[in-house]
């Protein structure tokens, strides 16, 4: 039996079971999504133990690898998995009491963008990871244009994500037909033990695969969406989007580059040069989001370009390899992840209270709401990797290994830094603007719901930041997931071709 | 021959469709740049998967030695289950991408992306 199949069914069997009770009532959808994701996350907890002394592998149909749709369940594949049932679950909670309320449509396309972040990270089969890369796409775009404000400028968002995350999507088909004609297989694992191709047609191919996952982790160029996208979405998608498509998406990367790519496999050619590429993408990522950060006044723009910034340091840290570098990459991301899912409920809620994102318009909000202005200082000191907070661990091993790493690495070391920089400023000013500014009168008190997320997530931060040792073990197994070379092995030989 | 002039053609088609895509701002023709962008990513798949003079993938329980004259002389299905797969993904897209393009309509009365909003929407 393929009982871990269950992982991706949680949020299916949701999904279908929506539209029928939302005929019924209304805000039904709420309800079968809320169960499911915590579902999952209590059987992804539960598999834990287990995975992490031997990885599993699930074969569909009884198709062996290399042939058939594989899964691959890793202590790095399912810490995603918690990760993103964690992130799913909580937006769920904090809509239960929002201003603005969901009807079933919201929550069935959510559980399906949560659905295909996990198909994501599990599957070892490039087409495969097409297709969930495009069906967490189209429930995407349908959730930012339906977003809270202005019809056109929420449809004209989620049109133009639509667009670029369509291009780069055909191209990766493309790039998958031409690894399939070369190779004859579509399975990660194989690709990765492979007879190396030409290097000129193992980059053209590489690069290709990679796009709509540079989309989703939004390394540049490929990152103008993010703006009106995350301005359009309602809070709790905007922090999805930011927390789990980008975790996803990450994740991902971290696979193709380090597994799929890394050490002797058929892209071995051009592999040195796909992650000079991606190391020239990560410095240049991190330079533009921190910058159009610091120049933004719209919070929630803040926010997104302020995760751009985050995610080149993530990607960053991945190409450097070193298990080091590897784990610090992970933990930052995880602690973006749970911050920047915390910074955008906070910002959701202040927003609903203002009725304009503006920063200058939150004034003395921080002195009228104490406990939120705090949890806002929470992720914030958070993202600019404060020591007493988790990612300040992360960014110094990032750091740590870059500077380690020398050569090209140390644009990476140096753009870090300068973010960091540019991130302070950005954060503090948001801070002296809601404690320090004006005197604006705010009526009515902090949603319960905000409360409780807001203090688990605040918890989570500061529990790791306070005692990282208490994650270490799953981190350093994560990392030695991505950065080992029996990657392909593990998969053929739970096929028995080996 | 024909592999070689199915891959030209893909190969103009993703072209056409990337220049389409990056020249117009009507919405309408970026859609359509898309869907010849689409057209040739699933011609330039077929074609990769064609095996000139195979049969169709039937499994016979024949034995006899793949050469061109044997039943067994198939040609790839699998390029083929891709191309649908494919082709009904870019069906789904094109439509909710329309559905995007009437609301945007109805709100801008306009199709080129990035247009100005105008003075009823402005004053919602």
């Amino acid at each position: 039996m393929n009982m871990e199949i269950l992982l991706l069914l949680f949020p299916v069997i949701a999904a279908f079971v929506i539209p029928a009770g939302s005929a019924v009532k209304k805000t039904f959808g709420r309800l079968p999504a809320l169960l499911a994701f915590l579902a999952g996350f209590v059987y992804a907890a539960w598999l834990l133990p287990g995975v992490m002394e031997a990885p599993r592998v699930v074969i569909t149909a009884n198709w062996r690898p290399p042939f058939g749709i594989n899964f691959l369940i890793s202590p790095l594949s399912l810490g995603a998995v918690m990760m993103i049932y964690a992130a799913g679950f909580l937006s769920v909670l904090f809509d239960l009491q929002n201003t603005e309320k969901k009807k079933g449509q919201y929550y069935l396309l959510y559980s399906l963008v949560i659905t295909a972040s996990i198909g994501m990270v599990l599957t070892a089969d490039l087409f495969n990871l097409f297709v969930f890369l495009e069906i967490a796409g189209i429930a995407s775009f349908a959730l930012v244009a339906a977003g809270s404000g202005n019809t056109g400028t929420a449809s004209g968002a989620g049109l133009k994500y639509l667009i670029q995350a369509q291009i780069a999507g055909l191209l990766m088909l493309g790039g998958i037909a031409l690894v399939y004609s070369a190779s004859g297989v579509l399975n990660m694992g194989s690709l990765s033990s492979f007879a190396a191709f030409n290097p000129a047609f193992a980059f053209l191919a590489g690069v290709l695969i990679l796009l709509p996952v540079l989309l989703e982790t939004k390394l540049f160029p490929f990152n103008t969406w993010v703006g009106g996208a995350y301005s359009s979405a309602s809070p709790s998608f905007a922090g999805t989007l930011s927390s789990v498509t980008a975790f996803a998406g990450a994740v991902v990367m971290g696979r193709l580059v380090l597994g799929m790519m890394g050490g002797a496999s058929a892209f071995a050619p051009a592999a040195g040069k796909i992650r000079l590429l991606l190391l020239v993408l990560g410095v240049i990522t991190v330079l533009y989001g921190e910058i159009a950060a610091f120049r933004e006044a719209n919070l929630k723009k803040m926010l997104g370009y302020s995760s751009i910034g985050q995610m080149g340091m993530v990607i960053i840290g991945f190409i450097i390899a070193d298990a080091g570098a590897v784990t610090g990459a992970l933990l930052l991301l995880a602690s973006h992840s749970a911050a920047k899912l915390l910074l955008f409920f906070v910002t959701g809620f202040l927003v609903s209270k203002t009725g304009t994102p503006d920063r200058h318009a939150l004034k003395g909000a921080g002195r009228a709401y104490p406990f939120v202005g705090a949890l806002f200082i929470v992720g914030a000191l958070t993202i600019m990797g404060i020591p007493l907070f988790s990612g300040f661990w992360g960014k110094l091993d990032v750091l740590k290994g870059a500077a380690a790493a020398g050569g090209p690495a140390l644009a990476g070391f140096f753009a870090i830094l300068a973010g960091t920089v540019f991130e302070g400023v950005y954060f503090l000013r948001a801070g002296h603007t809601l404690f320090l500014e004006g005197e604006r009168k705010f009526e009515g008190k902090p949603n319960f719901t905000l409360v409780l997320t807001g203090i688990i997530l605040a918890a989570a931060v500061i529990t790791a930041g306070l005692f990282p040792q208490l994650i270490r073990p799953w981190l350093e197994s994560a990392a030695k997931d991505l950065l080992s070379s029996d990657y392909g092995n593990i998969i053929l030989q739970a096929g028995g071709a080996l | 021959m024909e592999t070689v002039l199915f891959g030209i053609s893909a190969f103009s088609l993703v072209l056409v469709g990337i220049y389409g895509v990056l020249t117009r701002r009507n919405i309408i023709k970026i859609l359509l740049a898309l869907n010849i962008l689409e057209t040739g990513i699933n011609l330039l798949i077929v074609s990769l998967g064609n095996t000139p003079g195979g049969k169709a993938p039937i499994l016979t329980g024949s034995t006899a030695p793949v050469t061109p004259d044997t039943a067994l002389f198939f040609a790839d299905p699998l390029p083929q289950a891709l191309v649908l797969t494919s082709i009904v993904i870019g069906l789904g897209t094109t439509a909710l991408a329309l559905t995007l393009t009437l609301r945007y309509f109805r709100s801008r009365k306009s199709l080129e992306l990035g247009a100005e909003m105008t003075r009823e929407e402005a004053a919602e």
